[in-house]
């Protein structure tokens, strides 16, 4: 019967009592290469077909349980492999882990998303010339002007919760941009608090979320 | 100001943002009927072309303010570029889909259009 993996931790440490998996499923663990993976045995995909949502949130729910009391890299829902084989293969080959792990040991991702407001990212277009009457050189540095307004937003959040951040990355598109710090899991209200007076322009709007398994600071993904 | 599992738009970015890989041993579902196939590969090809797109944007606003671009260069330039952008707008919306449904999820990578920096 195939599985469907939760997360991967570092062995030895204290489980929590694991309440049932995806569709109630029960949640097995196994050791192996210096990692211990989580995982439940679903006869496959098609077992959760139209609750994906619900089954999404059961998975968060035991990767979050057991998060709140170590580090852990979490899978991608929904990830299945075969057989204990094959997961015994896979974390051979990801042994890798164990150094993130312990790298990682007491540190939590908090993500801070800030973007545009609905009504500041239509732009108004027509199909032949672009946005209305605008010409090109102004076409140009409003783009250029709305970047550095999501950069400079991004940076006042980076200064002032410089103090707790171990780390920090960002990912950037054209209407937003999500900063990932990577704090100490003892830290996070001091930096939540440190954040909070943290002011931006009117036509943009943040999200501060967490705290998440550090996922976008493993060494090797 | 923060969320944690009781917000499921944040549980489901989160979810959604793992950087584990996925296993081969998922089946990839594929709807093959003839509309969807077409915007499949609708999809597909503009959200390339929107990459080249913001990657040709990109350069150029790095170009105007190295200052290496005549005041009428940069409006060519973006008058192209702005053009570009309405034209894949509006392919996008004949097969149904929003400038949203180009930024293609590529799992353990991210999102195509998301530019990465540490």
């Amino acid at each position: 019967m195939p599985l469907l993996l939760y997360c991967v931790t570092a062995p030895h440490n204290s489980t929590p009592a694991l309440q049932s998996g995806v569709g109630g499923s029960a949640v097995e663990e196994v050791e192996h290469s210096g990692l211990r993976c989580f995982f439940s045995r679903i006869s496959g995909p098609n077992e959760f077909e139209g609750a994906i949502r619900e089954s999404a949130l059961q998975f968060h729910a035991v990767v979050q349980q057991l998060f709140r009391k170590q580090a852990v890299i979490p899978f991608r829902f929904p990830t299945f492999l075969q057989d204990d084989s094959e997961l015994a293969g896979y974390l051979r080959e990801h042994s890798g882990y164990h150094a993130s792990l312990a790298r990682l040991r007491d540190l939590v991702q908090m993500e801070i998303r800030i973007s545009y407001q609905e009504s500041a990212t239509a732009a108004p277009t027509d199909t032949q010339g672009g946005e209305s009457g605008k010409s090109g050189s102004k076409y140009l540095r409003d783009r250029q002007a709305r970047k550095k307004k999501l950069e400079s937003a991004a940076e006042q959040f980076h200064e002032a919760g410089h103090a707790w951040i171990g780390e920090w990355r960002t990912r950037q598109s054209q209407d937003k941009i999500r900063c990932f710090a990577l704090v100490n899991r003892s830290s996070v209200q001091e930096f939540e608090h440190a954040l909070a007076n943290v002011q931006v322009p009117a036509d943009l709007t943040v999200r501060i979320t967490g705290p998440w398994p550090a996922s976008e600071f493993l060494d090797n993904p | 100001m923060s969320n944690r599992e009781d917000d499921p738009q944040a549980l489901g970015e989160a979810v959604g943002s793992k950087r584990t890989k996925p296993s081969p041993a998922v089946p990839q579902r594929i709807d093959c009927t003839p509309e969807n196939v077409e915007q499949g590969l609708a999809r597909l090809v503009l959200s390339l072309i929107e990459l080249l797109r913001q990657l040709l944007e990109r350069q150029a606003i790095r170009r105007m303010e190295g200052g290496s671009l005549s005041d009428q260069q940069v409006e060519e330039m973006g008058e192209a570029l702005m053009k570009l952008e309405a034209k894949i707008h509006e392919l996008a919306a004949n097969f149904g889909l929003t400038p949203a449904d180009l930024n293609l999820d590529l799992g353990p990578l991210g999102h195509l259009l998301d530019n990465k920096t540490s």
